[in-house]
């Protein structure tokens, strides 16, 4: 005897449901925009202008030309700091890493000077170097470079001994020792010090253009306040908002790039 | 530059001064009443997000946005907008507080193992022992992460309205003595909120440690 | 099959350990091994054998130079080993941690190249010469995740060959992978051998192993562990796995270990 063929659900029923995932995804974004809007619609106040206000502000005000290249002083100034963090951090640490007679001297005062909150540095650098971009770089490297130090001395010393067993077997020659074996496995540990050293060195270039600057987003934001420009405060906070999910999403490349060997390999691992 | 040998003398002359402990003390207020007000709000948020995967849809876009962005970057703009006031204080610290709290909960509440999550049910536990028992247990390690990332960031958060908004505390203190150009005073505060920040990074990092030896322990 | 003693300062010999004594203690109380003594020659295929924990690691250790004997010697190639010899290779068992994932595999087999061969096209010319010997042709831009264990192995094979090392020591090489493939990296071994006339030490738990590819055979027992025993194995040079594994001295010299590994007097 045939057994009939199951009916087959028909296609129809599949659509509405993958519309009601990304409609789940949608509705909370899109309710606290309207809620935004919806709330200040009316409003006649300074603090909280109109959505539309803000959004006109983001518009005209700092996506031209002016808006943006005050951000790019902002970020020039950002990066420079941050790649000196990532230089000295990683080379100061790989010699920390290195040593247990080093770091037990070092470590003390290390781990005193990283508990200053970073924001605390800037007065610190106004006092010690001026007003002006050399301030804002050597702050953002010393406040940012905390996270690295700490990261490449942890990814240092996990350095698998099997490994530093084989380079001493071979008389692997030093460069290739650091450079091939040592750091590349470091790898993972420095390249999650540099994400959160990012995040530091963010909120810093802002702060420092809030007190002794002339340029960059955060002396627009405070210029906008002065001159009772809320919404340009407003829409300067969104660009922040932005700015920093920019960056991070820029860092997320760079660490799968250099992090390529890692995610091939525990997939593989994960299938076999 | 005033070496250490003038600012440590300086430092300990300050701590003899009433209005130093006057500005440590609301300083530290701020921090600890943000980090009760972000702790309970944060927590049962993200238990609750990690606990739906409906909620968890609605939540990602929200939160994928605001993850990568410091919640610290936002209190200049909002300080120079609404002022310094002490409910605005705790308002902008508990924010920064908020954020890495939640993010644990919900890491806390996913790591839980899913085939305990269906005996739960199987069993018909009842959802006070559940909680008591899987939910706490799992999710009580991820929180004490999130308190201790927290509370750094509560310090930072406070100093920085501090300094940027004039309110009361060990910041401003520093911010003032910026601007008089009393390099001495500047530094000698600057070593304070360096053990400010140095007994709140142990105390938690300690607190860390043990829960985590605790919990490892037990499972 | 005759059982050696002692031996005199052997000039010839490649490798030389005399009354090799090792303690981790300070005082160098209660040694974990004692006395060991032999010798390795030119072109011979030395195993190491002993339960887990008998101090094969210790030795290799000392061996290899990592660690430093509480007393007596250790000589390679003439010289007294006091830190990591030159012209020394090794192969690991943990192939998995051994090789660099983030190297491809002819970037894996001239790391240690990059320092005796200058020339980038003649350290992959000999990277490429002895990848071809272990069966890996055309591997060369693999990564190691993306092959077999028995594959990753060849590869670490490879690196020491390419090393042109005057002692090739083995380190459990086969203990983590599946018989089958022991089987094939057990000829392989055989078959580099004379393809490239290298002396090599092998540390196996391994008896079969031991018996199959050995011209003698150190056995390490005891506490501490001492040498039980050190036989040559005339199973002649060319060996198969099912010949070989079939006669009857192979299975007497199987014995004989087995009851040395014990602990057992050894009947010559």
């Amino acid at each position: 005897m045939m057994r009939k063929a199951p009916a087959r659900t028909p296609d129809l029923w599949t659509v509405p449901r993958h519309v009601l995932k990304l409609l789940s995804y949608i509705i909370l974004p899109a309710f606290l925009i309207f809620l935004w809007w919806a709330l200040t619609v009316h409003s006649t106040s300074f603090i909280f202008p109109k959505f539309t206000k803000i959004v006109s502000s983001l518009k005209n005000y700092w996506m031209t030309a002016h808006g943006m290249g005050e951000l790019w002083s902002s970020l020039r100034n950002l990066m420079v700091g941050y790649a000196i963090a990532v230089g000295l951090g990683i080379i100061v640490g790989a010699w920390l890493g290195a040593s247990k007679a080093v770091r037990q001297v070092f470590m003390p005062v290390i781990d005193f000077i990283r508990s200053i909150p970073p924001p605390v540095l800037l007065p610190l650098g106004v006092v010690l170097i001026g007003v002006g971009d050399d301030m804002r770089i050597t702050v953002i490297t010393f406040g940012s470079i905390w996270p690295i130090l700490f990261a490449t001395i942890e990814g240092i010393r996990s350095t698998e001994p099997l490994r530093l067993s084989m380079s001493s077997v071979f008389h692997l020659r030093r460069v290739d020792h650091w450079w091939r074996l040592v750091l590349p496995g470091a790898s993972p540990h420095i390249i999650s010090g540099m994400r959160t050293a990012l995040q530091i060195a963010f909120v810093l270039i802002v702060i420092s253009e809030l007190m002794a600057s002339s340029s960059g987003i955060g002396f627009e934001i405070l210029q906008a306040s002065r001159t009772f420009r809320y919404a340009d405060v407003w829409a300067g906070a969104i660009v922040l908002g932005l700015l920093g999910v920019v960056l991070n999403l820029t860092f997320g490349l760079f660490a799968a790039a250099i992090l390529r060997w890692r995610t091939a390999e525990s997939r593989a691992r994960g299938m076999s | 530059m005033p070496p250490l040998t003038v600012a440590i003398p300086r430092l300990i002359r300050l701590l003899l001064v009433g209005s130093t402990w006057t500005a440590l003390g609301q300083t530290a207020l701020t921090w600890a009443v943000a980090m009760a007000v972000g702790t309970v709000l944060a927590v049962p948020t993200g238990l609750l997000i990690g606990r739906s995967v409906w909620l968890q849809r609605a939540t990602k876009v929200v939160l994928e946005i605001f993850k990568p962005v410091p919640p610290v970057v936002f209190i200049p703009p909002m300080v120079l907008l609404f002022g310094t006031t002490q409910s605005m204080k705790i308002v902008l610290v508990s924010y920064a507080v908020f954020w890495p709290v939640l993010i644990q909960s919900i890491a806390g509440m996913e790591s839980i193992d899913p085939v305990a999550r269906q005996t739960v049910v199987v069993f018909r536990i009842r959802p006070v022992d559940r909680f008591r028992h899987f939910v706490l247990p799992a999710a009580w390690p991820y929180v004490i992460t999130g308190l201790r990332i927290a509370a750094s960031l509560a310090l930072i958060a406070t100093v920085v309205t501090e300094l940027v908004g004039g309110a009361n505390g060990i910041g401003e203190k520093i911010g003032v003595a910026q601007i008089e150009n009393v390099n001495t005073d500047v530094f000698a505060l600057v070593l304070l909120t360096g053990v400010l920040g140095l007994v709140v990074n142990r105390t938690f990092d300690r607190l860390e440690r043990t829960t985590l030896e605790w919990h490892s322990g037990r499972s | 099959m005759s059982d050696t003693g002692g031996r005199a300062v052997d000039p010839q010999a490649v490798l030389q350990v005399e009354s090799l004594t090792k303690s981790y203690q300070p005082d160098g109380s209660s040694p974990v091994l004692h006395g060991v003594d032999f010798e390795v020659q030119a072109r011979e295929l030395v195993s190491v054998v002993g339960p887990s924990g008998a101090g094969k690691t210790t030795l290799l250790n000392c061996i290899t130079g990592i660690l430093r004997p509480t007393s007596g010697d250790v000589r390679f190639a003439g010289g007294t080993v006091d830190g990591p010899p030159d012209r020394l290779a090794m192969v690991f068992q943990d192939y998995g941690r051994s090789l660099l994932p983030w190297l491809d595999v002819m970037g894996n087999v001239t790391l240690p190249l990059r320092r005796v061969v200058r020339d980038k096209a003649r350290r992959a010319e000999r990277a490429l010469h002895v990848l071809e010997s272990v069966g890996l042709n055309g591997a060369e831009r693999k990564k190691p995740y993306q092959l077999s264990g028995g594959m990753q192995q060849r590869v670490a094979i490879a690196r020491a060959l390419a090393y042109q090392p005057i002692l090739l020591v083995m380190d459990e090489p086969f203990a983590s992978v599946d018989a089958q493939t022991r089987e094939e990296l057990e000829d392989l071994t055989l078959k580099l051998r004379k393809e490239y006339d290298m002396t090599i030490v092998l540390v196996t738990h391994d008896i079969d192993e031991a018996v199959y590819l050995s011209d003698r055979i150190i056995i390490l027992a005891g506490s501490p562990t001492t040498v039980r025993g050190n036989l040559d194995v005339r199973l002649g040079r060319d060996r198969d796995q099912i010949t070989t594994k079939a006669l009857s001295e192979f299975n007497e010299l199987r014995a004989i270990v087995h009851a040395g590994v014990r602990g057992q007097e050894l009947h010559p």
